[in-house]
């Protein structure tokens, strides 16, 4: 399984293994870098972020995931053979991609954390 | 006549103090934390305790500063703190124009960037009703900076109203100052979402920085001409 990992605040692309995490959900974990405290770019953790906006938007859980499902195809698709991405790159492109299927959902994903 | 005066300048205090942001951008966090996460029952409730835990800041501090001016002062606050208040309230207008906003396309505020992840994680990590109440202190807290001034004019005011009229005057003010956060859960009840709100704020940013400093300039202006120079 090909994941990102990051590097103090790049993205890097690496191998890894996957295993299920305290939470129940399935994180990508690289070892090498999760030495230097970063954390790894996982398509379950980019699901779970699309969907988790969907229900802060009352949106109906099939469509999110279905749209969850396509961008984090799009994604990838976008990562392709890149050896390293930023973090803000990777939420630039996902909000590109969900403003697809739905501008409001795009918004409020593009936005977390620059509320205050 | 002296009490009315008194009573219109807590009322303007209060509508500055509610042109403060930092109070509806941690409540539209704690919205979005918790509707990803809880049912919207849930998410009414804990909103709820967040916007009584900023009100009774509010009040605490406001019951707290009368009492220091009153042990301080003996009373309301002398002439010639007056003036230094009306300066300090003035200056703080452009403090509002130039400081209060970060250059960015969002709603970012001045705290420091540090503190604005840990509001961020707590919004994340509320899951009850006491953490909420809790994460609602500490906002009102943290708007201190820029409210104590309003404060101190509201609790000027306070102590020359006659004494049962005190406790509404008082009631009045954190009513005022609070309303932007009761009208904002009042409008999510009412099926607008975050996205509806955040957008305006952003819309709107601008003019509501305007309004801000010129509320500070107004204030200033009204304790100028109506506390300072009467008696000259």
């Amino acid at each position: 399984m090909s994941v990102l990992g990051k590097s103090k605040n790049k993205l890097v692309k690496s191998k890894s293994e996957t295993r299920i995490g305290r939470s129940g959900l399935a994180k990508s974990i690289d070892r090498k870098k999760v030495k230097v405290g970063g954390k790894v770019f996982s398509r379950l953790r980019l699901k779970r972020d699309i969907m988790r906006e969907g229900r802060v938007l009352n949106r109906h859980t099939g469509a999110v995931e279905m749209i969850a499902e396509r961008v984090c195809d799009e994604v990838e698709k976008w990562i392709g053979d890149r050896p390293e991405i930023t973090e803000a790159d990777l939420n630039r492109v996902t909000a590109a991609r969900i403003r697809k299927y739905d501008v409001d959902l795009a918004y409020v994903y593009r936005n977390r954390g620059k509320i205050i | 006549m002296n009490d009315l005066l008194d009573l219109f300048i807590i009322a303007l205090a209060g509508l500055v103090h509610a042109t403060l942001q930092l109070g509806i951008s941690a409540l539209l966090l704690l919205y979005h934390a918790s509707l990803g996460k809880n049912v919207k029952r849930k998410t009414r409730e804990l909103v709820r305790d967040f916007n009584l835990g900023i009100s009774l800041f509010i009040a605490l501090l406001l019951a707290s500063t009368c009492f220091v001016t009153l042990v301080i002062f003996g009373g309301a606050l002398p002439k010639s703190a007056l003036v230094i208040l009306v300066g300090l309230i003035a200056a703080m207008a452009f403090g509002i124009w130039f400081l209060y906003y970060r250059k960015s396309t969002g709603t970012e505020l001045w705290v420091p960037r540090s503190f604005a992840r840990f509001i961020t994680e707590r919004a994340d990590k509320t899951d009850d009703g006491v953490e909420a109440f809790s994460l609602g202190m500490l906002i009102a807290c943290a708007e201190v900076p820029f409210a104590m001034l309003l404060i101190i004019t509201a609790a000027n005011s306070v102590l020359n109203l006659p004494q049962p009229v005190q406790l509404l005057a008082i009631a009045v003010y954190v009513l005022i100052a609070t309303m932007p956060m009761w009208l904002a859960q009042l409008l999510i009840n009412n099926g607008k979402t975050i996205v509806d709100i955040q957008r305006w704020r952003v819309k709107n940013k601008q003019f509501l920085k305007v309004i801000s400093g010129v509320g500070f300039i107004t204030l200033a202006i009204f304790l100028l001409a109506f506390k300072v120079m009467t008696d000259f």
